[in-house]
């Protein structure tokens, strides 16, 4: 399954696991979470080293975004 | 809230990089946020004046070269900057207006008209498909 599908799929229980958190996803399960935000290169350069093909990121933000763009 | 997947080319690195997107189908253009923008090595290629309430705004402007499902875009995009302290949650002893959450552009990008503009009919379709 395509990572971004499998966190779709999984989105409640994965926010309430990792309430705060940024995780990193690859072959259907969260290989990495950090505390807060992080940079996108960051991440990318952790999962290229991690993960053997496609991975992709999310924050679970404790509030809803409340940002007007 | 629409999140998807769109690399973005690393000018610095010559490599495409991951980001995740929020689609927002109200922004005429795609938005990154400066210090990334900056990482990636993206230039300004023209100021877009904004006019809003209050003051006009002035933003840079900026090429994104984009990668989506295997196919390839380029698209302009606005550069913005967020002030430090937005980047992060709000501190409990932080008295202050902000919302609690850090901004969204801390972290990822949004994808606007300019990208969504762009996609074929069934690309389009497929990206409110749940």
């Amino acid at each position: 399954m395509e990572p971004r599908n499998w966190i779709n799929k999984h989105i409640k229980e994965l926010r309430s696991k990792f309430i705060g958190k940024t995780i990193i996803v690859c072959d259907n399960k969260v290989i990495k979470a950090y505390g807060g935000p992080v940079d996108p290169l960051k991440i990318n350069e952790v999962a290229r080293e991690i993960c053997k093909e496609k991975w992709c990121y999310t924050y679970f933000p404790e509030s809803e975004e409340e940002y007007l763009l | 809230m629409i999140l998807i997947d769109v690399n973005l080319w690393n000018e610095v690195k010559k490599e495409y990089e991951l980001f995740e997107a929020l689609v927002d189908t109200g922004s005429s253009y795609c938005v990154i946020e400066k210090s990334i923008a900056d990482a990636l090595g993206l230039d300004a290629n023209g100021i877009l004046h904004l006019w809003q309430m209050g003051e006009p705004l002035n933003v840079p402007l900026t090429g994104l070269r984009c990668r989506y499902r295997k196919k390839e875009y380029a698209v302009d995009g606005l550069i913005v900057e967020i002030r430090g302290s937005y980047k992060r949650p709000m501190l409990s002893e932080e008295e202050c207006t902000r919302p609690e959450s850090p901004h969204p552009l801390t972290n990822r990008v949004i994808i606007g008209k300019t990208f969504l503009d762009k996609l074929s009919k069934e690309e389009y379709t497929k990206l409110f498909e749940r």
